[in-house]
């Protein structure tokens, strides 16, 4: 190794200290009330930015309505499933590597075995990540970031925030989207005009798949900013735990019988669900 | 530019199983693939027979118009959910300050509201396959969850779907559905919160109205 590749290697080494600091810092100023704790609606949603969030929110919503939406219908219109699967494979494929390291760094093992496994069947004998083979074989898809590991190593998530462009997230996932990069060996193997068609690609290709359900979801949301902010977060907090069971809602039980709003309240204060 | 490699890993590639979900929804299933180890509890087998009728109700698009398929929809709904543990728990503590007139009206539009949304979400999806995963009852106020899982086609990956049913006057209702770990109750609730909170309980309660009435006009198509 020469001298210049150990100091190249030193300072990617020094560039993720960095980040594992300001990770720290955050994670003292952004503790949060767990996510069972359904006393105060305000309080679970956690959203003390929600007037700038929102002004991002609708920027987001313009550029996807002008540009990504459009592109993605385009490709839907050109390119027939077949060939749009390949290419989720593909992309799907290259984000192994960064599984495999979350997986490890959560101390996941069984998780970290079939993200190796995948990757190495998968690059070739499916031809360089071109089909999933290895979910034929019940390899499933194993998705980890480093937002989730930051999580299992007891990172709270933070006040809730709209990124431009990357939409919907919170200090701890943004910090986890940077650290990916950081470990993403494709990241470095990858020339810049590269990176930003594999960029370009993966927008499209997660667009195309949901034209219809996101249309329908923000014509029967009364508030879809809201809506989009309570499913980010319960989707953040189901893969987090793997899509093991979340600690069960407080729900009062009621009767037809007992339908007054005294006794129900009364349930209501006496389970977890106490809301005053 | 390096930055924006990642966008849609974080940002979007969340929102795309998220969304999904969430558009699968309840009700997309046949009973093809119910698995032979499945746990043959009641709750297991309500939640079987409710998916049956919903499948028959949901999928023949060729011979029914949306409106008739929401209606038998509602039967589904209003007999195998109880609707009023749900109304109650998704407004949560705005009741308690809402008049006896905004109690009334959130009751006469809540279930439409729910109707109009659900079917509508549902209605892009037919006769996927649903087995059940497994049956686990809570220990959390005696609840039986039934794990199921909807098949897509093209080999894409399954989605989980818990039902949590409670026995509830010697007959099985449905009080929450979560679908990959995105709970129906909790989300409805702080989208209501958050409107209400913003507007106003008149305005929320417009808000539903206007739902209903929109999505009514769709239905006559």
């Amino acid at each position: 190794m020469t001298f210049a590749a150990a100091s190249g290697k030193l300072k990617y080494l020094g560039r993720v200290l960095a980040v594992l600091v300001v990770v720290g810092i955050l994670a003292n100023c952004s503790s949060t009330p767990p996510p069972e704790d359904y006393a105060d609606e305000n309080y679970s949603a956690n959203d003390p930015y929600e007037d700038i969030n929102r002004v991002t929110f609708a920027f987001n919503q313009t550029v996807d309505g002008v540009l990504l939406k459009p592109l993605a219908e385009i490709y839907v219109g050109v390119v027939p499933q077949w060939g749009r699967d390949r290419v989720n494979d593909i992309l799907n494929n290259l984000g192994e590597p960064g599984n495999f390291a979350n997986a490890m760094l959560q101390w996941e093992l069984e998780r970290a075995v079939t993200s190796m496994l995948r990757f190495a069947f998968n690059s070739t004998i499916g031809l360089g990540g071109f089909f999933d083979i290895a979910e034929g074989i019940g390899l499933s898809r194993a998705d980890e970031d480093f937002g989730q590991t930051l999580a299992i190593w007891g990172v709270g998530e933070g006040p809730y925030l709209v990124l431009p462009l990357f939409g919907p997230s919170n200090p701890r996932d943004a910090v986890g989207i940077g650290v990916d990069w950081l470990m993403d060996p494709f990241t470095r193997a990858l020339r810049s005009h590269e990176r930003f068609q594999r960029f370009a690609a993966s927008g499209i290709d997660q667009r195309s798949r949901h034209i219809d359900d996101l249309e329908t979801l923000e014509e029967t949301s009364i508030d879809f900013y809201s809506t989009l902010r309570e499913l980010y977060r319960q989707h953040r907090s189901n893969e987090i735990r793997n899509g093991e069971l979340p600690p069960p809602l407080p729900i009062p039980s009621i009767t037809l019988e007992e339908y007054s709003d005294e006794e129900f309240d009364q349930v209501s204060a006496n389970g977890q669900a106490s809301e005053e | 530019m390096k930055l924006m490699a990642i966008v849609t890993r974080g940002g979007l590639a969340g929102r795309r199983q998220i969304i999904a979900s969430l558009a699968v929804l309840l009700f997309s299933f046949s009973m093809a693939s119910v698995p032979a180890s499945a746990n043959d509890g009641e709750a297991g087998k309500f939640i079987l027979s409710l998916g049956e009728r919903a499948v028959s109700a949901l999928r023949d698009k060729e011979n029914t118009t949306f409106a008739e398929r929401e209606f038998a929809f509602r039967r589904i709904l209003v007999e195998g959910f109880h609707m009023h543990t749900i109304g109650r728990f998704v407004i949560g503590r705005h009741w308690r300050s809402a008049t006896s007139a905004q109690r009334r009206a959130y009751n006469d539009v809540f279930v439409d509201f729910i109707v109009r949304v659900y079917a509508s979400r549902l209605d892009s999806y037919n006769g996927e396959n649903f087995g059940i995963k497994e049956i686990i009852t809570s220990v959390a106020g005696g609840d039986s969850i039934v794990r199921t899982q909807i098949l897509r086609p093209s080999g894409a990956a399954p989605i989980g779907v818990d039902f949590r049913v409670r026995l509830i006057e010697g007959s099985y209702k449905v009080v929450d559905v979560t679908v990959e770990g995105i709970s129906m109750l909790h989300t409805h609730r702080v989208e209501f919160a958050s409107v209400i909170k913003r507007r106003g309980m008149d305005s929320f309660l417009d808000e539903l109205r206007a739902q209903v009435a929109v999505r009514g006009e769709n239905a006559a198509n």
